[in-house]
């Protein structure tokens, strides 16, 4: 909390520790039969947002730990203040089971379970108590300065696919921020046949020092992290290719902010971490008003800069897709739904 | 009765509610969509599927279909598409070939996000003054398709409100209506005895394959289908077994022949009772039988399941009388008087079946007050199977 840029960045102090670029409280239906009580508890509480997912019922094993451990993950997100689980009841990822890891990581977390609670309406009631008493417990999280080395920034894997010019601005970028003291995870695309277990190392980020982890393994603010120098701080993970699954893994690893390259499809939100969008000229022309910044076919020495800049000024306040108040979601599966 | 009103479309096809949706074509346009239909009247879907370059051709068709049929179902008055660019909105054509009054908002050619819904809320106006146009008429009871469905079952759940819900399924199916049983791996342990209602060997066989390929699908992911199925609140609720849990659930729907067996969310070709290979999943199933044209479902649930639909009303059935009474915000009809004795199977037949016609003429369920409106996309479940999953 030392190193303070002369463009302060700001962050709430978490209880843990950890520092929160956003101060959001989560509301996680345990399953999709919750998603829409969730979502009402939700409604009308500042700064609370409500997750949309489509799982926790009828999934195999290793699948329902999988999607357990990213909204896990998401629940003790740095910049969430506080999360309400809300469960049904019957499901398979046990709302009281979630409720209960995310507490395990020190996070502060509320439990409502609709079945219990007698239905929807009184499930919504119980849920929007316990909300208001999270965040009157979160808002005493000091604000304050904080720098890089406080940080994780995730991106995701569309810009290695780029031409070399363009392809070398993001390693410039994820290069400026490890020089910066941040934790960087860079998510690498697994085909379906590929490895599930161990990213394969770009060739363009041979060069730098980095280390594999698990997909949507948390690792911001770990023993492991803060152990590393500057200079390893940069972890690879391996994820699917589909890109708000992407994002969403990068999430539940605690990345503070996504760094998103706009090569093909729309630009899309994360509901925990803001995203900051580069459009890749020229496939993200159309979307010009919708990026924080854009990247020319040959871009100039000041490509990676604007690009960190960007970061810092998402870091500080809302990226256009926040502003239009949307965000998607998407759980990486790995068995079919029974 | 004979007779129901219902709203007639231009395809021939009757549907009980009259909705404009707004659908997604692909994850990141669930934003957009939103955006487009919130406060309009209209109603829309968000989901999370994501195409990917070397997506099984199996994977692409189901959601493809799943996405038509959605879009083309008869309670759906008029529907606007969003597509993020041009390649994925193929459905377009699809459902407008189905008689579907449909357009399109491609947002890569909009302008960007804000463009996309500025795109979209002029072109939802047109949309929606010709679903106010339409009005009810009568149309025969045959006319309904019933999607049946149980959720969060119980011991009770096969002895009073799934056998109620099949003589329930029994009247409309002698109405000259359509019924669809489905959740394939809630009918693992059943098969035989629903095969022998099958209308010809072809059938019987098809019950046969498409239980052995959940089978199959789950020894191949190296897992256990326990704890999926029976889920933890089916065991709470006194269910040990799945074979247990299946011979229940294979009740709802009742005891006519079984015509056909159906791929999942494919419209049936045959009237009366009907099989469709879906997941267990509640919520994917139920799109997968509204995708297949059902404008109605009934839901019976032992420890009280809340979800609704979109697009057609969904009735819950309580299998006791405390969920009934607990949950009573989200609880329709409560089969737990069967275990009083104030009701018998038969009666709580009728009645389920006479709640039926009053939702289908326009009684909202206790889903629809609360505006649960839950939506999923089943993925091709089999690819671990290879070519053996035909």
């Amino acid at each position: 909390m030392h190193e303070t840029p002369p463009d302060l960045l700001r962050a709430r102090r978490r209880p843990g520790g950890a520092c929160g670029i956003r101060h959001h409280l989560l509301v996680i239906p345990s399953v999709l039969c919750s998603a829409q009580a969730a979502k009402i508890i939700a409604e009308g509480i500042p700064g609370a947002i409500a997750i949309e997912h489509q799982h926790g019922c009828s999934q195999l094993g290793g699948d329902a730990r999988l999607t357990e451990q990213i909204l896990t993950g998401l629940g003790t997100h740095p910049n969430v203040a506080g999360t309400l689980v809300v469960g049904l009841g019957c499901e398979t990822v046990q709302g009281t089971s979630l409720y209960r890891a995310i507490e395990a990581r020190g996070q502060r977390a509320a439990f409502v379970g609709i079945q219990q609670a007698g239905g929807t309406l009184a499930a919504i009631r119980a849920g929007r108590e316990a909300l208001a008493r999270l965040r009157d417990t979160a808002a005493v999280d000091p604000e304050g300065p904080v720098a890089w080395g406080d940080l994780c920034v995730g991106i995701e894997a569309a810009w290695l696919s780029l031409p070399q010019v363009q392809a070398a601005v993001f390693v410039e970028v994820i290069r400026r921020l490890l020089t910066a003291g941040a934790t960087v995870v860079q998510a690498v695309p697994q085909s379906r046949a590929g490895s599930p277990a161990t990213a394969i190392v770009p060739p363009l980020l041979a060069p730098l020092a980095s280390r594999a982890i698990p997909y949507a393994h948390a690792v911001a603010g770990s023993a492991d992290v803060a152990a590393a120098v500057p200079a390893s701080r940069l972890f690879l993970m391996p994820a699917p290719e589909t890109r708000i699954a992407q994002k969403t893994g990068l999430a539940a690893v605690g990345a503070h902010v996504v760094l998103s390259a706009l090569i093909e499809g729309l630009p899309a939100g994360c509901p925990v971490a803001p995203v900051v969008h580069v459009g890749v000229v020229p496939a993200a022309r159309a979307f010009a008003e919708d990026v924080e910044v854009m990247l020319d076919v040959e871009p100039d020495a000041g490509a990676a800069p604007a690009i960190v800049r960007a970061l810092e000024d998402g870091c500080r306040e809302e990226t256009v897709v926040e502003a239009l108040g949307t965000f998607e979601m998407a759980i990486h599966r790995i068995a079919p739904t029974m | 009765m004979d007779a129901i009103p219902l709203f007639r479309r231009g395809n021939g096809r009757w549907g009980t509610r009259n909705h404009v949706l707004v659908m997604p074509l692909v994850a990141a346009a669930s934003g957009v969509a939103r955006a487009i239909a919130h406060g309009t009247g209209a109603t829309w879907v968000e989901h999370d599927y994501e195409p990917e370059p070397d997506d099984l051709a199996q994977n692409v068709a189901r959601v493809s279909r799943t996405f038509v049929g959605f879009a083309t179902n008869p309670n759906v008055a008029a529907v606007l598409l969003v597509a993020d660019t041009a390649r994925h909105a193929s459905a377009l054509d699809a459902v407008r070939a189905e008689g579907q009054r449909a357009d399109l908002v491609v947002v890569a050619e909009s302008g960007g996000l804000r463009g996309a819904i500025r795109s979209g809320r002029a072109r939802l106006v047109p949309l929606l003054a010709k679903a106010a146009a339409a009005a009810r008429e009568r149309a025969p009871v045959g006319a309904l398709m019933l999607g049946t469905e149980c959720g969060g079952s119980d011991a009770l759940s096969g002895i009073t409100a799934n056998p109620a819900l099949g003589d329930a399924s029994d009247l409309l199916v002698d109405a000259g209506g359509t019924v669809i049983l489905a959740e394939t791996t809630e009918l693992i342990g059943a098969e035989h005895l629903l095969a022998r209602r099958a209308v010809n060997p072809a059938v019987a066989d098809a019950i046969y394959r498409i239980i052995h390929r959940y089978e199959a699908v789950v020894r191949a992911h190296g897992e256990d289908i326990r704890g999926a199925n029976p889920a933890p609140g089916n065991i709470e609720g006194g269910l040990t077994t799945i074979e247990e849990k299946s011979l229940g659930a294979a009740k709802k729907g009742g005891t006519r022949p079984i015509h056909e067996v159906i791929e999942y969310a494919v419209r049936p070709g045959a009237r009366g009772l009907v099989i469709m290979d879906t997941p267990g999943n509640d919520v994917e199933q139920m799109v997968g039988m509204t995708a297949a044209g059902c404008q109605i479902a009934a839901f019976t649930t032992g420890r009280g399941t809340p979800t609704g639909s979109p697009i057609i009303p969904v009735i819950k059935i309580a299998t006791n009388s405390h969920t009934a009474a607990r949950m009573r915000d989200n609880i329709d009809v409560d089969a737990g008087l069967i275990l009083d004795g104030r009701e018998t199977l038969r009666s709580m037949g009728q009645r389920i079946f006479d709640k039926i016609l009053a939702v289908a003429w326009g009684e909202l369920t206790k889903a629809e007050q609360l505006g649960h409106r839950e939506f999923s996309v089943s993925r091709y479940p089999f690819a671990a199977l290879g070519p053996a999953a035909r």
